[in-house]
């Protein structure tokens, strides 16, 4: 098992090194002079080619990609990511105020989006092209084709504009009033949450459906199991192995949605963050967004694969 | 009814229909038959012959699309037809139980194998935790299992194949239930594997007392086990009868038909006699007898009604039954054969008609021993890596094959034997280099085929040609039969387009396919038929040499007695060299001039079949011999059943690597390795205790 | 029929095998698969709706009497009415009108990033398994990293450093989908590559390139065909976001997405700003994934093997 961690936290290390380098390699390769992806303009205003020169061998623009790169790695190694050239703040510490924030909007949709769609999803499976099933494959696909945008605007105008249940924006931390940030939050979550719902509906309604086909569900009929006990112990656990599976691999959507949800909310996230730093081409801070993003991306995946191993014990000896 | 007491179960006019986009499948379609108590029927047919419908309809486990149209299942006197979901949900696993084909897909590969046999006992009884521990255990230990204390503990995947079926034998048993039925319990298993479980079953039986419907294909197993035997033919019973009855007077062309094509352990046959054709759709079935099509004895008789009326399933004699025009008169009609019948055997059970008028009956005894050697193997080895711990390096090997030696000669077919997991495979495609050797070397013809560049290998391949095992997965699905056979042709730059064509003709007619075939894609044909285009393709580049690799074993047995004509004709008619791999001995000694038995990727015992089947040396080919059934109830031989499991090829036992099975194995097989050397002139085998 | 069946009473096939055959060869060919695609409901309505779509843009000109681009500061933020039945926008211009317009660079401009991505995907896909080794390693890992990153994420970074414009927006989309043709299409080559046919062919003596191309590739375009079917929603959806954030189409072209985002600054004014482009995306978007998931079940014998 311990074994196992390590070569999957070993697995992780290329995957980092590829994902900086092509963003790194972005960067340089993207319209430009690249002293204003690192220097704030004001600075450079009013400079001489000569003085802007100076600049760039001071800032090592002058050396070859991959030799800056391996200076960007050298530092971000020893925890430093960097400074914003607006403002001249740490990236670290950017990240270290925007990551909570996203990650609660994440968990929370997750949460929201399985409570929703994994008894709806066994509804439909067990009665397959029934009207209920097609309500809920109709649901699912409606969920996964409605910008999320869109069911934001919708969502603030019905439950903000015209019904004035919620706040439609405004931020208070978690750890300032508990009860004012989830209020605050349900509105981002339910619209984060409806494309993971889909993904978990149809998955679990696939999965059931082939789960009930297999030999070991005849087994447990045939030895007298009522029908509620054949779909609750037999299937139930089989069927949800592939919705674990979605679920790591929709947490990349997730966290790609939180970008849109959190600019529309105004919520002080790392897709804020990142996304304010792309039109400014703020490059440290989106290097850092993307780095923290993908880890946390690679290290959901891991914590799946490790519950999977809990509930398949096929997976547990090797 | 012949039974005074009334019997356990009765099934009168059941139809179970299916109901799919192509239409109406009528898989059980007006089934009669009863079990006493305490007996065991068998319920014989192959595959679609609609035996494992029949059987989920009595447990009333029929799903959607398919429906129980009509008919009477009595259990006990109770109608299960009508009994709602929530009483017969009480029957089951309790009155009635069921074991299945695929024990390791059976089981629920989440839980312990204990925990699901604990669940029969917790579903039916008010046992408390701990009373439901101990007699799992014991069930455990009833069914043999080893070490039950710690086994109820083990998921499905640590167990072999046999093992799981051990478990699902207690979980059908733990209730000592009135009523098993076994759908085809050892179809998935090694021969000596099926041996232990069907002792297993024979034994259980007697001591709880429970009555069987036991499913299976293969005759031979069910006139070892069965006291009555039901025919089932698409979707109906053509023939019921006590087991001795049925095997020495079959009445039903159908049942006649089966038992002539069937291989017989030690039994050898020039040719077997086949049942033409394939068994029907069952989607839009034409009028009349089901078997009309491919009935010889209806052409025979010169019997028209026939194609228009279905016969009954009547007295035919002493409990016998038969649903067959030759036996009754109706209107116009008058039987054949109604008043001869139970004395005089039918004609066409000692002889049956002539199949194919045209047929080449080619005298075939073992070719001669003097002709020149074409394939001499030397020390083959095929290791496989397994690769594990943080680096992914090589943790160990599995040794697939491991040391083998062998030659064939030009013309003769050398048969290799072997339980699943043996090596046979991997020996056909090393010597053919599909895949690489990790040591050996392999002469052809005079040349070497491992040191052989790209280039050459591509000229050997129009010598060495295999056939695979799987008929739907062997031909690639987009493309139209011709050009798959064409493929070879294309690849060796031979003759014009023209002449291609002429060649694939010409092979589509010597595989008993016609012309207009060739633009056919593979799923508009049937399994027997793929194996057959399959046969084209690799004859088509005229080669001397061909693997095949269990050409038959995914087949029925009417078809497979098709496929192995055809392929002896072939072999006459082409001067070719078979290498036959296959797991079942019957075909092997059907087929073989000399065989070779393996076991764990070594070589036991290799002589020529006569002396191998007649005089077996070694101990494992003695109790492989002694495990397979023989379609024969009067044959009550002594069987040598082994213990335990074949060992992983991970970590094979040292020494003999069969010492930890042999009946025979002393000291001196755990420690040291027995020489393969000829014991007798000609006849070859590896063990320490044959002198 | 005695006759018949005498001749065929041989070894060869009997009546009833070619009768079933002839009865199985209707199951090719693409007007079986049209008849699986719309033999249920959702497919059929969401062809009905990409139909209308598609006449809407092609025939815009033709469907409305006002112009897309020219404001008319006569008619500002106009609630839905006879006259503009969807309403007007902050500079006047028919709701309806630009929604028919921005519909030519919604559903046309799908079909760029559809061929970047499966065209540099399938390549590498086929590369990586049928070469293996090393080359195998680098494609597959890169393809994982690509992966790791959210695709929104990369989408906009790769377009925000491209700078703002549709075409760049349109090649973010590509990139960010190649890595899931490749990885199908690689696992699909290598699970192809072990089926018994490839064996038999390679005993012939086939190179590996002809088992590539006649053997593999053949069998490997229904799951291509699904993947692309099914990704042309996400297309769509994606482009209307990069739009919705501004990185994607200027104004004044009217796109489905840039609509939406400047209907949020009148969401209190005006909801019908956004809420009518949005209705359009989620329709359009809807539709072919009815589309997609059709066409996923009816290639499924294909995707099975049993065809």
């Amino acid at each position: 098992m311990i074994q196992y961690i390590i070569r999957r936290l070993l697995a992780t290390i290329p995957v980092l090194l590829i994902v900086t380098f092509i963003v790194f390699t972005l960067m340089f390769m993207a319209p430009g002079d690249p002293i204003y992806l690192l220097v704030d303009v004001e600075q450079t205003d009013g400079l001489t080619e000569v003085q802007m020169d100076a600049l760039r061998h001071e800032l090592g623009l002058d050396r070859p990609l991959i030799v800056q790169y391996g200076d960007w790695l050298w530092h971000a190694l020893q925890g430093d990511l960097g400074t914003s050239i607006r403002g001249g703040r740490q990236v670290s510490d950017m990240l270290k105020s925007a990551f909570p924030v996203s990650m609660e909007l994440a968990l929370l949709s997750i949460v929201f989006a399985l409570v929703i769609a994994i008894p709806i999803g066994i509804y439909a499976a067990l009665k397959p092209n029934s009207f209920g099933d097609l309500l809920g494959t109709s649901l699912a696909i409606g969920g996964i084709s409605a910008p999320n945008f869109w069911v934001a605007l919708l969502l603030v105008y019905l439950f903000a504009v015209k019904l004035s249940l919620l706040p439609s924006s405004g931020f208070v931390r978690f750890s300032e009033d508990i009860p004012a940030n989830l209020e605050r939050m349900v509105l981002p979550v339910i619209t984060l949450g409806i494309g993971l719902m889909a993904s978990v509906m149809r998955m679990t309604r696939s999965g059931m459906l082939e789960v009930m086909h297999q030999d070991y569900i005849r087994t447990a009929r045939a030895k007298g199991a009522k029908e509620g006990r054949v779909v609750f112990k037999h299937a139930f656990r089989n069927a949800m192995l592939p919705v674990l599976t979605i679920i790591g691999l929709q947490f990349g959507a997730l966290l790609g949605g939180a970008v849109v949800i959190e600019q529309i909310f105004s919520l002080p996230g790392m897709g804020r963050l990142g996304l304010d730093a792309i039109f400014i081409r703020d490059f440290p801070v989106v290097q850092g967004v993307v780095l923290v993003i993908t880890l946390s991306y690679l290290t959901v995946n891991l914590v799946v694969d490790l519950l999977y191993g809990l509930l398949d014990p096929r997976i547990r000896v090797s | 009814m012949a039974n005074k007491q009334q019997p356990l179960l009765q099934v009168n006019d059941l139809h179970t229909y299916f109901y799919t986009e192509d239409g109406v499948v009528k898989a059980v379609d007006g089934v009669n038959f009863h079990v006493s108590r305490g007996e065991v029927l068998g319920l014989v047919g192959e595959s679609g012959s609609g035996k494992s419908v029949t059987s989920l309809s009595i447990m009333r486990l029929i799903g959607p699309p398919g429906k129980i149209v009509s008919g009477e299942i009595l259990f006990d006197g109770k109608p299960l037809q009508t009994m709602s979901e929530k009483e017969m949900v009480h029957i089951r696993g309790d009155a009635v139980s069921m074991i299945f084909q695929q024990p390791q897909s059976s089981l629920n590969p989440v839980y312990t194998t204990g925990d699901q046999v604990a669940e029969v006992f917790k579903l039916h009884s008010k046992m408390d935790g701990a009373e439901i521990d101990t007699r799992t255990t014991e069930m455990f230990r009833m069914v043999g299992i080893p070490d039950p204390a710690q086994k109820v503990k083990a998921y499905p995947h640590e167990m072999s194949g046999g093992q799981a079926q051990r478990v699902m034998i207690a979980m059908g048993l733990a209730l000592s239930p009135k009523l098993l039925i076994a759908d085809e319990p050892t179809t998935a298993l090694d021969v000596t594997i099926q041996a232990q479980i069907l002792d297993l079953i024979r034994n259980l039986k007697e001591q709880l007392e429970t009555a069987v419907i036991l499913i299976t294909h293969d005759l031979g197993v069910i006139a070892e086990m069965a006291d009555r035997v039901a025919v089932m033919y698409a979707g109906q019973i053509v023939e019921q009868a006590p087991v001795e009855t049925l095997f020495a007077q079959p009445k039903h062309p159908y049942t006649q038909g089966l038992l002539a094509s069937i291989p017989v352990l030690g039994t050898v046959k020039d040719r077997l006699d086949a049942i033409p054709g394939a068994v029907p759709n069952l989607v839009d079935l034409p009028p009349g007898c089901h078997f009309a099509a491919r009935c010889s004895a209806r052409i025979e008789y010169g019997l028209d009604i026939c194609r228009h009326k279905e016969p009954d399933l009547l007295q035919v004699g002493a409990n016998q039954e038969a649903k067959c025009w030759l036996y009754q008169s109706d209107g116009d009609h008058v039987a054949p054969l109604a008043g001869v019948a139970p004395v005089e055997k039918p004609k066409a059970a000692s002889d049956p008609a002539p199949v194919a008028p045209a047929e080449v009956h080619a005298q075939r005894t073992t070719r001669t021993t003097t002709a020149k050697t074409l394939l001499d193997v030397k020390k083959l080895r095929k290791y496989y890596p397994v690769r594990g711990g943080v680096m992914r390096r090589v943790m160990a090997n599995v040794k697939a094959v491991d040391g083998v030696s062998f030659t064939i000669r030009a013309g003769e077919t050398l048969g290799l034997v072997g339980e699943s997991g043996c090596g046979k495979s991997t020996i056909g495609r090393t010597i053919l280099r599909l895949q690489e050797p990790t040591d050996g070397s392999v002469q052809f013809d005079g040349q070497d085929v491992f040191s052989m560049s790209r280039q050459e290998l591509k000229g050997l391949r129009r010598d060495m040609q295999i056939v695979l095992q799987d008929p739907y997965a062997s031909l690639n699905p987009r493309k139209q039969i011709g050009q798959s056979i064409a493929d070879g042709l294309k690849v060796h730059n031979i003759g014009t387009a023209k002449e291609r064509k002429d060649i694939i003709i010409d092979m589509l007619r010597k595989v008993g396919l016609e012309d207009y075939h060739a633009l056919r894609y593979p799923h508009e044909f049937s399994g027997g038929q793929r194996q057959r285009i399959g046969i084209a393709r690799a004859l088509a580049l005229n080669p001397k040499f061909i693997v095949c690799d269990e050409p038959v074993s995914a087949l029925d047995v009417s078809i497979q007695s098709q496929v192995l004509n055809l392929l002896n004709d072939l072999q006459d008619e082409f001067d070719l060299t078979y290498l036959f791999v296959a797991h079942d001995l019957s075909v092997v000694e059907h087929i073989s001039d000399r065989v070779a038995i393996m076991y764990l990727g070594k070589m036991v015992e290799l002589a020529s079949r006569d002396d191998l089947f007649r005089n077996p040396l070694h101990p494992y080919t003695q109790s492989l011999m002694s495990a397979v059934p023989i379609p024969d109830p009067t044959l009550k031989k002594e069987r040598i059943i082994l213990k335990g499991d074949v060992p992983s090829p991970l970590s094979p036992p040292t020494g003999c690597r069969f010492h930890t099975r042999c009946p025979l194995a002393v000291d001196r097989c755990k420690m040291e390795e027995p020489p393969f050397e000829e014991k007798r002139p000609d006849h070859f085998a590896a063990c320490w205790e044959v002198s | 029929m005695t006759a018949q069946t005498m001749s065929n009473a041989g070894d060869p096939a009997p009546p009833e095998t070619v009768r079933e055959s002839r009865k199985r060869s209707n199951r090719t060919g693409y007007r079986y698969f049209l008849r699986r695609l719309f033999r249920r409901i959702l497919p059929r309505i969401g062809a009905v709706i990409v139909v209308l779509f598609l006449i809407g843009a092609v025939f815009a000109p033709l469907l409305t009497p006002y112009d897309p681009i020219v404001p008319d500061y006569e008619a500002v933020r106009q609630p839905p009415s006879s006259a503009h039945w969807m309403g007007t926008d902050d500079l006047g211009r028919d709701l309806y009108t630009r929604i028919l317009y921005g519909g030519r660079i919604s559903i046309f401009a799908a079909f760029i990033p559809l061929l970047i991505s499966s065209s540099i995907g399938v390549t590498l896909g086929l590369i990586a398994g049928t070469v293996r080794g090393p080359v195998e390693t680098i494609i597959m890992r890169v393809m994982d990293a690509l992966l790791s990153i959210p695709s929104i994420l990369l989408m906009i970074v790769i377009a925000g450093l491209l700078g703002p414009n549709l075409i760049n927006a349109l090649i973010a989309i590509g990139i960010v989908g190649v890595a899931r043709y490749a990885r199908i299409v690689y696992a699909e080559t290598l699970s192809v590559a072990e089926r018994e046919y490839v064996l038999a062919t390679r005993a012939l003596g086939k190179s590996t390139a002809g088992i590539l191309f006649q053997e593999i590739l053949p069998n490997v375009t229904a799951p291509i065909i699904v993947i692309a079917s099914l990704s042309i929603g996400g297309i769509i959806l994606a482009e209307a976001t990069l739009s919705f954030l501004g990185l994607g189409i200027q104004p004044p072209t009217p796109s489905w997405g840039s609509m939406v985002a400047t209907g949020n600054r009148y969401l209190q004014l005006a909801p019908w700003m956004s809420l009518a482009p949005g209705a359009a995306i989620f329709l359009m978007v809807m539709a072919v994934n009815f589309l997609g998931d059709g066409v996923r079940d009816a290639l499924d014998p294909y995707l099975s093997g049993k065809m």
